[in-house]
């Protein structure tokens, strides 16, 4: 049993308690002289009273002297520690909110289940502890984000609410929890606990930060209890774990690489680390671990061709599996197929226009890859075409059509494909009879002068010029064109380049479910130097995109404990879609409305589906265990690889003085795992105020008392 | 016609001379009262003393209003019918005083002005005054310029010492041969049993005996504050008390001894009178005046 005080500093006013002593001395050094003749009367008046009176006057010294001792006591917020559990009694209910750290270095195993198995047998026991008057109130440092006021409890709802807290692979949030739990313990109660606890790993506590108690309360009583500190912190884990290139691109290999981290203190030999590729064991490496040390390990692996791919690295299992497995996932990018129709194959190779469109198209850094695979082909070879392996099409100077080409070519592009028309001597609208494009073309016209380009007004931000980068029109101003086939915008049709009078050059335009762009000059060298400007590649891949759609892979991984937020087309609000977790069950969520205004994903989350037609979105908060989770959507899937966050494997302790400079009262106590009677560490905190203020009233009455008698 | 400043102690006290003060009182308590003298039978001539209206023609002593031109009256030895003895407290405990006059003064004045009026009535008057071991003692005469003998024995008196009150009165019970009046003007700070058997023996004697106990106002009231070192007027010894704490005991004890001593006064058939320094100074006369008046009915 020990004393606490809030204001510790006002116990130096103690001294005041000499006060009325002081007043005493001073008063009899004070004493006037008087003669009297009738001083034998006072004597023996004196002899009567004065025993009593003496008494009495020691009396009310100590009165005086205890009263300004509780004064100052009474200042300095006493709080009497006392050991034994958490009940009260029926005028003096306690509320205790039990903070359990749910988070992944909790499930460290210490021989008598695992640290948060321990803390939750502590917290059982507490309960079972409660009298009738007694609540309880039940927090996690992970889970779902703290109500508007903790929930209390009697015994046997607190008992069941117990039994609903999971143990996670999610980062704990302790220092929000433990200051809503700080904030919200509930004022009617007669004294209010709140006891954490956790492994206070540092990758949970480090971050900790006092500021975030805003209100600190002195009749809260806060206690960190330590669970099962004894069994250490030997783990294997798996850190840094780096995938390159990510997300892998469609048919090509990425490496793996992550380091094996032997928190312990003895080697290990021959630690076999493997990987999985969806459920199929791939490969094992064996590495050996000296004692706080660490071992590169580094897998290759192929991409498939298209789809997901998924799969996971793996160590033995030791004291805590959330760090012994790193899975991922991801969706492999499709490379964009374009078709490119030669309509004047006669010409030489380099002569040709196709030569210029296809390196273009094709062009890649050193070592890489394209994300566009082109075939060219003449156009009397049309009819040979599948046009539904390519996404979109490029015809250079076309001016003949085999049979039924041109109606293949409208459907391909209704049914959503693209279509990039570049006129040219043998090519026109009149001579194409292609009526449905979005402009029209006259007869080729020279320029004399020859004349430079301009993006339209208003058309700086097509995706067509996205590969220019800012104030790419200056490209356009360079370059020379000579002879032009003159084109008027029709059919909804609208220009993105034109001559500086205003002459459209390259008109664009939707046909059914595709999009249609008409060149008014060559793709070669015959009536522009474009196709010899560095503006050129960047030209093509924009308009490779605009007309081809985006076809990148995309990383689907997410730390336990994130919010999937899933998007979707305005028509499927209201619909449900399942997603199936690590342990094969499945959870409903549903799509709403996506609201105007500021986002609402929280800061800690994955966004799945198109961002840009997103205008229904649904949630999926409930991501705590590592391993792969599946949105199930009719129309398309997601893979998601959740881990455990990186930090949790950071499970060696904070030190105490840590938070013991931050707050001063904390009472911290350790709970070994073996504890019979894990209660006795359990603190109580009194606060002796209304026990103060009742023996000051006795301590004035008393003295009021005495005063008036003398 | 305002005669309060006669009798106030106030004013008394500013009267340095001890017979002036008697004349002082006594004739602001007879200005507006008849004159009145009583009879004497004389044996042995005395003295000669002026005519003074009231006397009787028979009395006046024309052979010396021949020698002399005036009106004289004879006086004898015996003339008075009255034998008087002031018994004067001289202890230390009169000589305190928080007001105007000190017990002693006030004593003094007292035991004059009574002087006075006995001797202007012809009555024979002596004095004692009392001091612890021996007393200083003028004999009783009934001849006027003995009041200057008084008054001479009273201002050369210095309060000293302890009470010898009791064996003061004693010593006086036995040395009178004849019945009289005995003034006792003390504050009676003695053992009262003493002081009461003293008493006794003087009205066994067939004196008359009238007691008049002076006491302060500071002595009666208490005023006192605080925390106060009292010192006793009479001993080295004293006291630190707690004035609020001890006042209503102290003035419980006060009131017992007053009341005690009344009572053995009425017993006894002594008249007794509780005089304050802080009274005027008449209400002693007044009393012993009518105490006169009563003892000739």
């Amino acid at each position: 049993m020990s004393f606490q005080f809030f204001h510790a500093a006002l116990l130096w006013g103690m001294g005041l308690v000499f006060l009325p002593i002081l007043i005493h001395l001073l008063r009899r050094r004070l004493v006037r002289r008087y003669r009297l003749p009738t001083f034998e009367f006072l004597l023996r008046t004196q002899r009567r009273i004065t025993n009593r009176s003496r008494l009495r006057n020691w009396i009310l010294l100590f009165l005086r002297v205890c009263a300004v001792g509780i004064i100052i006591f009474l200042a300095s917020r006493p709080l009497l520690e006392t050991e034994g559990g958490v009940s009260g009694v029926g005028w003096f209910p306690v509320h205790t909110v039990a903070v359990i750290d749910n988070s992944a270095s909790m499930a460290f195993e210490t021989g008598k289940g695992s640290r948060f198995e321990v803390a939750k047998r502590a917290v059982r026991r507490m309960i079972e502890d409660m009298s009738e008057a007694d609540r309880m109130s039940i927090a996690t440092t992970v889970g779902e984000p703290a109500a508007a006021s903790l929930k209390e409890f009697q015994r046997k709802e607190a008992l069941a609410a117990l039994e609903r807290v999971r143990q996670t692979d999610g980062k704990g949030a302790p220092a929000r929890i433990v200051q809503h739990a700080l904030e919200n313990a509930s004022p009617k109660a007669g004294r209010r606990n709140v006891v954490v606890f956790s492994d206070f790993a540092r990758g949970d506590w480090e971050s900790f930060q006092i500021r975030n108690l805003r209100q600190w309360n002195p009749h809260v009583h806060l206690q960190f209890v330590r669970v099962a500190p004894e069994s250490g912190v030997e783990d294997l884990s798996l850190q840094n774990v780096k995938m390159k290139p990510w997300p892998p691109k469609a048919g090509f290999s990425f490496t793996i690489g992550a380091r094996v981290f032997n928190r312990g203190e003895e080697k290990k030999s021959k630690v076999p680390v493997q990987l999985y590729v969806g459920e199929e064991l791939r490969e094992t490496i064996e590495v050996d671990l000296e004692p706080n040390g660490a071992s590169p390990v580094s897998f290759r692996v192929n991409a498939p061709e298209k789809g997901v791919l998924y799969g996971r690295i793996e160590l033995p299992k030791d004291n805590l599996s959330a760090t012994n497995r790193f899975y991922f996932a991801a969706g492999i990018g499709k490379r964009l197929r374009a078709l490119v129709i030669d309509g004047d194959p006669k010409r030489g190779l380099q002569d040709s226009e196709t030569f210029f469109v296809v390196n273009a198209l094709t062009a890649a850094p050193l070592g890489g890859e394209s994300p566009v695979l082109t075939r060219v082909v003449a156009s009397y070879e049309l009819n040979n075409v599948q046009w539904d392996e390519y996404d979109y099409v490029i015809a250079c100077n076309l001016g003949r059509w085999p049979e039924n080409g041109k109606q293949r070519l409208r459907d391909f592009v209704e049914k959503g494909g693209g279509l990039f028309w570049a006129t040219g001597e043998l090519s026109s609208e009149k001579a194409a009879g292609l009526g449905w494009l979005p402009a029209t073309t006259g007869g080729p016209v020279t320029l004399r002068p020859s004349k430079s380009l301009k993006i339209a007004q208003g058309e700086e931000a097509h995706r067509a010029f996205s590969f220019l980068g800012v104030n790419g029109g200056r490209f356009f101003s360079a370059l020379r064109l000579a002879r032009l086939t003159p084109l008027e915008p029709a059919r909804g049709g609208r220009a993105l380049l034109e001559l500086p009078d205003g002459t459209p050059v390259l008109v664009t335009g939707s046909v059914g479910s595709g999009q249609v762009m008409v060149w008014g000059s060559t793709c070669d060298r015959d009536w522009t130097d474009l196709a010899v400007r560095p503006v050129f590649v960047p030209f093509m891949r924009g308009i490779s995109e605009f007309l081809g759609g985006t076809q990148k892979g995309v990383s689907s991984s997410a730390d336990a404990g994130d919010v999937f937020e899933i998007r979707a087309p305005t028509r499927r609000v209201g619909e449900a879609i399942q997603i199936r977790g690590p342990a094969q069950e499945e959870r409903a969520t549903q799509f709403t409305e996506k609201k105007p205004g500021p986002e609402t994903m929280p800061t800690d989350g994955l966004r799945l589906g198109k961002k840009g037609s997103a205008a229904a979105v649904a949630y999926y908060r409930d991501a705590y265990l590592a391993g792969i989770y599946r949105v199930l959507t009719p129309d398309e899937k997601h893979i998601v690889a959740v881990n455990a966050p990186a930090s949790e494997s950071r499970i060696s302790p904070v030190e105490m003085s840590f938070f013991k400079d931050k707050l001063e009262k904390l009472d911290v106590r350790d709970l070994p795992a073996n504890e019979s009677d894990p209660l006795r560490s359990i603190l109580r905190l009194i606060d002796l105020g209304a026990l103060l203020f009742l023996m000051l009233g006795g301590i004035f009455v008393a003295e009021a008392f005495l005063a008036d008698r003398t | 016609m305002d005669t309060d400043r006669y009798f106030d102690p106030i004013v008394i006290s500013r009267l340095s001379n001890l017979q002036l003060r008697a004349r002082h009182v006594v004739e602001g308590l007879m200005s507006g009262v008849h004159r009145s003298r009583s009879r004497g039978f004389s044996v042995d001539f005395e003295e000669h003393r002026a005519y003074a209206p009231g006397d009787e023609l028979r009395h006046i002593d024309w052979k010396a209003y021949g020698k002399f031109d005036r009106y004289l009256v004879k006086q004898y030895e015996d003339e008075t019918n009255l034998r008087a003895h002031i018994v004067v407290d001289a202890s230390a405990s009169m000589d305190f005083g928080d007001g105007p006059l000190s017990k002693w003064e006030y004593a003094a004045t007292l035991s004059s002005s009574m002087a006075h009026l006995l001797l202007g009535q012809s009555d024979s008057v002596g004095l004692v005054i009392s001091y612890e071991v021996e007393d200083v003692q003028v004999p009783s005469k009934s001849i006027r310029k003995h009041l200057l003998t008084l008054l001479a024995g009273l201002q050369a008196a210095k309060p000293a010492g302890g009470t010898g009150i009791a064996r003061s009165l004693l010593a006086l019970a036995e040395r009178l041969k004849r019945r009289g009046l005995v003034l006792v003007v003390s504050d009676l700070l003695d053992e009262p049993e003493a002081v009461a058997e003293a008493l006794k023996l003087l009205c066994l004697k067939g004196n008359d005996v009238i007691v008049f106990h002076v006491l302060d106002s500071v002595e009666l009231d208490f005023p006192f504050e605080g925390l106060a070192r009292m010192d006793d007027v009479e001993t080295d010894r004293n006291i630190t008390v707690e004035c609020e704490v001890v006042k209503r005991p102290y003035l419980g004890l006060l009131t017992e001894f007053l009341e005690q001593t009344r009572e053995r006064c009425a017993d006894l058939g002594v008249d007794y009178h509780l005089v304050s320094t802080a009274e005027p100074l008449d209400r002693g006369l007044i009393r012993f005046l009518a105490w006169r008046s009563r003892s000739r009915v």
